[in-house]
């Protein structure tokens, strides 16, 4: 089943909205940040906020950073995209590098 | 005045926009609490959420969703007044198809997408609130299921004084009085508290 498949999101809920924001990661160059956590009955959303400067090869700046949601160029170091997962209490988990490739929103919000 | 000298109140604007759009790169924001039903019809809902403080305003996402279309078809008109211009209504009365939306401080102060946005004059005074466009979600609508959607990022500057922070809209064209809905100020204030830079150099390299 295709995400898009998926009864989501609610359509006609208001999210509940956390009230948390953090940064998950930070280096000198690169900072990768979770903001915008909305709560639907089927699942949850959020906004990932990704911050690069400094050397960003010419290359690479409008590569979308996420691994298995958009064809990238062939020969693109695996290393260069970003892996994102969410894992629950319970021990499951679900990776964008491990989910079937569905076209990004504009939102940049992630579609578990 | 030179020919090529632009009216004050334009580059006011420019650097309202610059400032916010700075700030939003570096600061990541703190969020608050709050998702609301500003108004409702039967076919009809205009909602807030994804309020964001930062150190010199904050920024929601006004959601907007219209019921099912007779056209499978027909595509969600664009529901806020044309950016772009100091006068995006050519002088002419704001059309009852399009929101009113404004904002409200507890002092008083208000500022409504009737003003002009995102031109603000020259000489506003800096506690005057400005709306202008958002702060990194980015817009976006489309079809939802028969029905259509916008979700609009916007921001006011600065932040609000203490007390009631009341958001309002009326939509004549879509059977929308007014509507005011009230949450406390300091739900924004701390959001704007909790907001941390990216990089601890202020991301100046």
């Amino acid at each position: 089943m295709s995400p898009r498949e998926l009864p989501w999101p609610c359509p006609n809920v208001i999210p509940g909205m956390a009230p948390l924001a953090a940064i998950l990661a930070r280096t000198e160059e690169t900072a990768v940040a979770v903001t915008g956590i909305r709560a639907y009955p089927s699942g949850f959303g959020f906004t990932l906020d990704l911050r690069l400067r400094g050397g960003v090869p010419r290359d690479m700046r409008m590569h979308w950073p996420l691994a298995g949601m958009f064809d990238h160029p062939r020969g693109l170091p695996a290393d260069t995209l970003l892996r994102l997962t969410v894992e629950f209490a319970d021990g499951r988990s679900v990776s964008n590098a491990h989910a079937p490739r569905v076209r990004a929103s504009r939102t940049r919000t992630a579609r578990c | 005045m030179s020919f090529f000298d632009r009216p004050a109140r334009v580059a006011r604007t420019k650097l309202v926009l610059a400032a916010w759009h700075r700030r939003r790169t570096e600061v990541l924001p703190g969020v608050a609490p709050v998702a609301l039903m500003l108004a409702r019809t039967d076919d009809t809902a205009v909602a807030l959420t994804d309020v964001r403080g930062y150190p010199n305003g904050f920024a929601f996402l006004l959601r907007l969703r219209w019921g099912p279309a007779a056209d499978r078809d027909e595509q969600p008109p664009w529901p806020v007044a044309m950016l772009g211009s100091p006068d995006p209504l050519g002088g002419e009365p704001f059309p009852d198809e399009l929101l009113r939306f404004g904002v409200q401080f507890a002092d008083g102060h208000r500022v409504t997408n009737m003003d002009g946005y995102p031109y603000v004059p020259e000489e506003l005074p800096p506690d005057q609130p400005v709306l202008t466009e958002g702060a990194g979600i980015d817009s976006e609508g489309g079809s939802l299921g028969r029905g259509a959607y916008w979700d609009l990022d916007q921001a006011v500057q600065p932040l609000p004084p203490p007390g009631p922070l009341a958001f309002v809209c009326a939509w004549p064209g879509r059977g929308i009085s007014e509507s005011r809905v009230e949450i406390d100020a300091a739900l924004v204030l701390d959001a704007a508290v909790a907001a941390v830079p990216y990089f601890p150099d202020g991301g100046r390299r």
